[in-house]
């Protein structure tokens, strides 16, 4: 062992032990112990003009499974609030009630109130695009008829101890299964929305549903704190700029999904053809649309070619499509009416509210784009006048390993 | 008179007295002793001369003093057995019998030697006539040398044959009479495969070559012997296959065999740490093994094989790193499952490498990488948790180690007692007492069950070690530490070569040939060549087209 070595040796240690414990030094370590998991947040306006931000905070001892295997039986989260005269202040000013941190990378909704969205949310969405813990993936939903801080506070569900896992649920589960609200509504698409010419940005609606405030509460059963109220989704908030302008049903909902391509399932109701009174429900398998623009004439046109197909899922009377071919496509005519009933009822309403939400204008752009030029500054007026042609091509492709519905002796 | 001739440092017995008048003999038993002592003086002095068998010091014509040289050079040690035969009319002749007890086969002596040469009747005229009778006729023992030199009779007898010195002879005859208590070939322990030989080298150096004669019955398997250790002479066995092994790497490893210089030589692990060629790798560059079909199967691909006398682990050169994640069972199971059971471990490597390291970086830096419902659950976990993540994390590992050091120590009996107590009660009782999050103990059994699925240890040891040093990189910055590290790792390991051949081959360099053998383990009939850079002087190792078809159709009655 040469001193030489040993000494270059002895001098890298050391360097690195120094440099390692100065230049590092753990930097922003925070323990998960520290954190405050916020799941959902929420953005008001006060009376006196300040932002005020609504959070739920998750308890990770009362969500997750203890040590004992047993499940707590305490309220999964806590709902805070704080003001400040922007966003991101409120947001900070938290700290002072909030013994943990509240970290934003587990926020999945952004909820604003009705009052709050009617006023324009353009104050907040720079915060939210700009922060780098908060995600972009978060769904924007708007609240009807309540402040977010109002709905934050009641809603909760039955089979989840988060709200967020139930909002998450249940907007999963009507996307894929009704197809009846805007399809994956986040922040991001709705940003995308706002700074597209020619499209105006939709969020998705929620309502709350009081319960019966003496409603008896079963000991037995349900340990935790009543339900007081929980939430009705569906539907959609309609923007112009950022401002909200109205709301769509969930069935014109459904007509706006069938013109962007974005209907995944759900269910369509028709008359059984050869029964008075009695109804056919028929499930959408999968559909397809493509629309095109088009200026003639100082006219604008649109022209939307819709492709169905769905599968028989019940017949009330008695039927047997085997024997009545006649019958089935009588139920395909039905059916491609009943989508066309949709899908006009939806840009009705666009049209009544003056809101391009279908995206029409950017089309029109990308296609025509020295129409649109001219066209642009004036497109709230074409929108209104604008001719819409419906091609609606609707196929019945299954009825199940029953031909004939039962029938009563 | 008092001779007194003290040297520590030559370690070579050196002090003596000679207390009484001096006659003719015991002159010249003096210089005889004053000849060896010399000598081995020189030799200790420069050790590396000894391995070849050294001139100077012969036997002496008077067995006398050669029974007194003996005796002396083994400083009368209690289990040296000096038997004096007296043969011939009137006891003419002297035999000497010279053995250690212990290393020969005493049965054999007593009836091929001893028996045979008191029986003797015939008229022999001088001692030389004598000798050369033992020599061609008496001694019924397969193998018999003939020395003049006293140093390496010596050796001999040493090392267990039996030494015959006639009087008036000044040379000797040893016979190859060695046989000892020995363990039975067993199952390796270390290397326990389902499937597959249940034979494992023993500590014999020539027990451990037969059976790897067993598995090549071919001439071109070469088993050239060396001896290292200046004292403890261990010998040392090269075997490889002329024609399949580069004859540039043997003599490679013949020079870096020859060049070591130490005393004794107790385990392999001592020559691989002289030779290998990164000596300050967590990762040993030379694979080690006690399996002869796992030897056999190297020995095949054209590397090289090092046996040691006195333990039965072999190393293996050149090795590479994917060696070390191979059980000679994936040669010998159907092909899906080994190749299934290969991504296990290579995951398994990873696992015990970086698990604790993740659990820290995600717990400590980035909570936003996992589901919420799983960092909740981590986080719910965590709560009343006294210390930060990465102490907790060294702690439990450290933990970890002493059971596992503790449960290889003990009596066979008690190890099981104290990985369960230890296990079990610390494990639980941590938890339960608050100190370490139940989800810390799940991170730490994990990584102690992957660590364990490595079908070679040495290499786990390197991921043991690493494994602290990635739990500080990743309780200091995060995941940017791991990834420093996995990448200062990366550079590591492919910088290493092991006897010129890269260590990451055939990941890098690329050696698309050889990803045959990689991830997957392609059918035999598939293997064609052998490895590239190990097996380039015989590349072609079997013949093409051997995929089992069904048998040429004989017409339509297939059907029947």
């Amino acid at each position: 062992m040469s001193p030489k070595w040993l000494s270059k040796f002895i001098s890298f240690i050391f360097m690195t032990a120094f440099l390692a414990s100065t230049l590092t030094g753990c930097w922003s370590r925070r323990e998960i112990e520290t954190l405050g998991f916020v799941t959902a947040l929420g953005v008001d306006r006060t009376e006196e003009g300040e932002i005020e931000i609504t959070v739920h905070i998750a308890k990770p001892f009362a969500v997750a499974r203890g040590t004992e295997g047993g499940v707590s039986t305490e309220k999964g989260f806590w709902t805070v609030s704080s003001t400040g005269s922007t966003a991101f202040e409120a947001m900070r000013n938290l700290l002072l009630q909030s013994p943990r941190r509240p970290f934003y990378a587990h926020n999945r909704f952004i909820l604003i109130g009705e009052e709050y969205a009617r006023a324009g949310v353009k104050d907040i969405l720079d915060l939210f695009a700009r922060n780098g813990e908060t995600r972009r993936l978060a769904r924007v939903e708007v609240i009807k008829g309540s402040t977010a801080k109002d709905f934050m506070q009641q809603v909760e569900f039955e089979l989840e101890r988060l709200p967020s896992e139930g909002e998450e649920g249940i907007s999963r589960s009507v996307e894929v299964g009704l197809s009846s609200q805007p399809v994956e509504c986040t922040l991001n698409s709705f940003l995308q929305w706002l700074e597209t010419e020619g499209m105006e940005p939709i969020a998705v609606r929620l309502e709350l549903i009081p319960k019966k405030p003496d409603a008896p509460i079963n000991v037995g059963e349900l340990l935790r704190e009543q339900v007081r109220a929980s939430s009705k989704h569906g539907g959609a908030a309609v923007f112009k700029g950022d401002k909200l302008v109205g709301w769509l049903d969930e069935t014109e909902m459904r007509g706006v999904n069938w013109v962007t391509g974005k209907v995944k399932s759900g269910i369509l109701v028709i008359d059984q053809p050869n029964e008075k009174g009695k109804l056919v429900s028929l499930e959408i398998l999968r559909a397809k649309s493509k629309f095109q623009p088009e200026v003639k004439n100082a006219q604008v046109s649109v022209t939307v070619k819709i492709e169905a197909e769905a599968s028989l899922g019940e017949i009330q009377g008695t039927l047997d499509p085997m024997k009545y071919p006649q019958a089935w496509t009588e139920m395909e005519s039905q059916m491609a009416e009943a989508i066309k009933r949709e899908v006009m009822a939806a840009i009705s309403k666009a049209k009544e509210l003056n809101s391009d939400i279908f995206g029409f204008g950017a089309a029109l752009n990308r296609k025509q784009p020295k129409e649109w030029a001219s066209l642009k500054d004036r497109w709230d007026l074409e929108f209104q006048r604008i001719d819409v042609k419906l091609e609606v091509e609707a196929k019945l492709r299954r009825m199940g390993l029953v031909t004939r519905s039962s029938e009563p002796k | 008179m008092e001779l007194l001739c003290s040297s520590a440092k030559y370690r070579v017995p050196t002090q003596f007295t000679v207390n009484k008048t001096l006659d003719k003999d015991d002159l010249l038993m003096l210089r005889s002793l004053t000849r060896l002592l010399r000598k081995n003086m020189w030799a200790a002095s420069k050790p590396s001369q000894t391995k070849k068998d050294s001139t100077g010091g012969p036997l002496s014509k008077n067995v006398k003093v050669n029974e007194t040289l003996i005796k002396q050079s083994f400083g009368n040690s209690s289990d040296l057995v000096v038997r004096e035969l007296r043969v011939g009319p009137g006891g003419r002749f002297t035999v000497l019998v010279v053995y250690v007890d212990g290393l020969v086969d005493k049965t054999l002596i007593s009836e091929n030697l001893i028996e045979r040469i008191s029986d003797q009747t015939a008229k022999w005229c001088n001692p030389e006539q004598a000798y050369d009778d033992l020599k061609n006729r008496i001694i019924a023992v397969s193998d018999v040398k003939e020395t003049g030199d006293l140093d390496n009779f010596l050796n001999h007898v040493a090392r267990g044959d039996c030494g015959l010195i006639i009087n008036d002879v000044a040379k000797a005859l040893v016979a190859d009479t060695r046989g000892w208590a020995q363990r039975k070939i067993e199952e390796p322990t270390t290397e326990a495969t389902i499937r597959g030989a249940k034979e494992g080298f023993v500590e014999t150096l020539r027990t451990n070559t037969s059976l790897l004669r067993r598995r090549v019955k071919h001439p071109r398997l070469r088993i050239e012997e060396h001896e290292i250790g200046t004292i403890s002479k261990t010998s040392v066995a090269i075997a490889y296959i002329s024609g399949l092994a580069d004859e540039k790497v043997v003599q490679e490893v013949r020079n870096r065999l020859g060049r070591i210089n130490v005393d004794s030589i107790q385990e392999s692990g001592q020559i691989e740490e002289l030779i290998e060629d990164a000596p300050f790798s967590p990762f040993p560059t030379i694979l080690r093994t006690e399996r002869p079909d796992k030897v056999a199967g190297a020995l095949f691909e054209g590397r090289i094989a090092i046996l040691t006398d006195g333990t039965p682990f072999a190393l293996i050169v050149p090795a590479t790193f994917t060696m070390f994640l191979t059980s000679p069972e994936d040669y010998f199971e159907r092909t899906f499952m080994a190749s299934a059971v290969r991504a296990i471990r290579y995951l398994s490597f990873f696992t015990s490498l970086t698990l604790p390291s993740l659990y820290v970086a995600v717990t400590t830096f980035h909570q936003e990488m996992l589901p919420t419902p799983l960092i909740l659950n981590i986080a719910s976990q965590r709560e009343g948790v006294p210390f930060p993540a990465v102490v907790e994390a060294l702690l439990m590992e450290v933990l970890f180690e002493i059971l596992r050091e503790a449960g290889v120590r003990l009596p066979r009996i008690v190890g099981p007692a104290v990985s369960i107590i230890g296990g079990l009660v610390i494990g639980e009782a941590a938890m339960r007492a608050g100190l370490v999050s139940p989800i810390m103990v799940v991170v730490v059994a994990a990584t102690g069950i992957a660590s364990f699925a490595t079908p070679v240890f040495s290499v786990a040891i390197g991921a043991r070690l690493l494994r602290f040093i990635m739990v500080l990189l990743a309780g200091s910055i995060g995941f940017f530490g791991i990834v420093a590290g996995l990448f200062a790792l990366a550079t590591h390991l492919t910088s290493l070569r092991s006897f010129g051949v890269p260590f990451m081959e055939p990941i890098a360099p690329a050696v698309v040939s050889q990803f045959k053998d990689l991830l997957a383990r392609v059918p035999w009939w598939a293997m064609h060549t052998r490895p590239a850079l190990v097996g380039h002087k015989d590349l072609v190792r079997q013949g093409y087209d051997q995929k089992p078809k069904p048998p040429a159709s004989s017409g339509k009655d297939t059907h029947r």
